[in-house]
């Protein structure tokens, strides 16, 4: 549901609740004379009343009853809590009698706590949440900072080492080419240079090679957590960019599935990197088909976690190169993120790979071997 | 709306959202002391609630406003809820909460003559008369008269 059409939901049940509200404080007392008495004076009921506060206790009881037999969360608790507050508030009420009495003071009481209980523990909760979310926030702020300035040395350091094997493969291929133009072309000079070129590019190959491995030597912070739970976090903080495009999403998360052993952040992060790019994927489709399934599943190996879209998809021929470095179809991209998300993955001992989906779009899956293999 | 199934479906199992946080044993725990309290607190004050004590008249509209202002923040904060949730069942105990604020502020809003509405059942006679506030106010059957 886009925003604005939220809006008006919101907009639209608070007016009618108000003209709602409005409407029947003006039948009763404009018709007060058509409706039953409740009251014959200040302080004694007639029979009506007690009809209506036993209709109002029975309701409450049927609302306690649900609740206690839902799945509970910390809001059912509170709200069983206001129920029983309100019930309270009505039987004492209808002990009291009259004004001023000690039942009457007492059901005041009962029902400010039926108005406090579930107020309270929504500031509570909500501040506890806002403080986890900002510290998580942060943290991967700062991960990702890491990550930013370590990518810089990398490329300074790769510049560097990797210009000698270039130029001094540049040299032995000018002196190839030199050697062929003579007359008759000296061709075993020829083939002398060709050699150390190749030699050259393969010293560049290790150069690369060896960062790389830098790359996965990288200690990672490794501790068990729930995938399941860190990819719905991960839901959250993409919920902005999925509502902009009016992506609608479906979760088939596995119950019972083990705890993953790894670097949290980092997961997440290819988590967050698969469902941004499969929603950038799918701004291209129309607007009612763009449809995004994240799902893990598990086996004996470990733990499978797809992100599956209804984009456009992706040229089976180019399936194995949106990994490599720098290699992109975004106008804006770097190219950089599939390969780091690969890296990370094959860090914690997975693999990372995209298929055609069914019937459109493409899938990006990560496989992660379970807990007891890797640790 | 399709799409609202989806996030609804989305959000089940999203545990991050307050709605859907699970309760632990310490929430749990305090919950159900907190009933303990409320139940133990009526049974004792059952049998003598009848038992006539001073007159406060500045109670019934003190206890009326924190009513009147938690109720309506309550609202707001589910509604705010309900913004990033999708969930219907939200929404609607949003609205209810906005029911129970203008129930508690609109008998005295309206001033109200004498007798009980649909809107305003199940609230004791009390309040105002007795403290220099309209007469015409008597005889409701709200908390408010």
């Amino acid at each position: 549901m886009s925003h604005s059409s939220m809006r008006k939901v919101i907009a639209t049940s608070v007016a009618v609740t108000i003209v709602l509200a409005l409407g029947l404080t003006w039948i009763a007392t404009a018709g007060e004379q058509h409706l039953p008495k409740l009251f014959l004076d200040r302080t004694r009921q007639t029979p009506v009343a007690a009809y209506v506060s036993g209709l109002v206790l029975l309701l409450s009881t049927i609302a306690l009853l649900m609740l206690w037999f839902r799945k509970r969360s910390v809001l059912d608790l509170w709200l069983m809590v206001a129920m029983c507050a309100w019930s309270l508030d009505i039987i004492i009420q209808t002990l009291a009698g009259g004004r001023f009495t000690l039942g009457f003071y007492a059901s005041r009481v009962y029902a400010v706590v039926t108005a406090t209980s579930v107020l309270i523990v929504l500031l509570s909760e909500t501040m506890t949440l806002y403080i986890r979310l900002a510290v998580a926030v942060l943290e991967s702020d700062f991960a990702h900072m890491n990550r930013v300035s370590m990518m810089g040395e990398l490329a300074a350091s790769l510049s560097h080492e990797i210009t000698q094997p270039i130029a001094s493969a540049r040299n032995n291929a000018r002196a190839a080419l030199n050697f062929l133009e003579r007359q008759p072309p000296e061709l075993g000079e020829a083939r002398e240079a060709l050699d150390c070129v190749v030699g050259d590019a393969d010293r560049a190959g290790d150069i690369v090679g060896r960062i790389r491995d830098q790359i996965k030597k990288a200690p990672l912070r490794k501790d068990h957590f729930d995938l399941n739970g860190a990819i719905n976090e991960v839901l959250v903080l993409a919920r902005s960019a999925i509502n902009k495009k009016g992506v609608s999403v479906q979760t088939k998360l596995a119950d019972g599935l083990s705890p993953v052993h790894g670097d949290r952040v980092q997961l997440q992060q290819v988590v967050l990197n698969l469902i941004l790019n499969a929603v950038e994927a799918m701004g291209s489709v129309e607007p009612g088909t763009r449809e995004l399934l994240i799902s893990t599943g598990q086996d004996h190996t470990g733990v499978l976690v797809a992100v599956h879209d209804s984009g456009p998809g992706i040229d089976p021929a180019n399936l194995e190169r949106v990994f490599e470095a720098f290699y992109t179809t975004k106008s804006s991209g770097t190219g950089m993120g599939l390969s780091i998300c690969r890296s990370i993955i094959e860090a914690h001992g997975g693999r990372l790979g995209a298929e055609a989906n069914e019937p459109r779009g493409a899938v990006f899956q990560f496989t992660l071997p379970g807990a007891e293999v890797s640790s | 709306m399709p799409d609202l199934m989806h996030t609804e479906q989305a959000a089940e199992r999203n545990a991050i959202v307050l709605v859907n946080l699970p309760a632990g044993q310490a929430a749990r725990q305090s919950a159900f002391a907190t009933a303990l309290v409320l139940l133990a607190s009526a049974a004792i004050i059952a049998p003598f609630a009848s038992v006539q004590l001073p007159e406060i008249p500045a109670f019934v509209p003190i206890s009326q406003t924190i009513i009147f202002v938690n109720d309506l923040i309550t609202s707001m904060l589910l509604i705010c809820q309900f913004v990033i949730v999708g969930s219907r069942a939200l929404l609607v105990l949003a609205i209810g909460y906005l029911c129970l604020t203008l129930r508690s502020s609109l008998p005295f809003r309206a001033r109200l003559r004498r007798q009980a509405s649909l809107v305003l059942v199940c609230r004791p006679p009390g309040g105002f008369t007795n403290s220099g506030i309209p007469a015409s106010l008597s005889r409701s059957s709200t908390t408010w008269c």
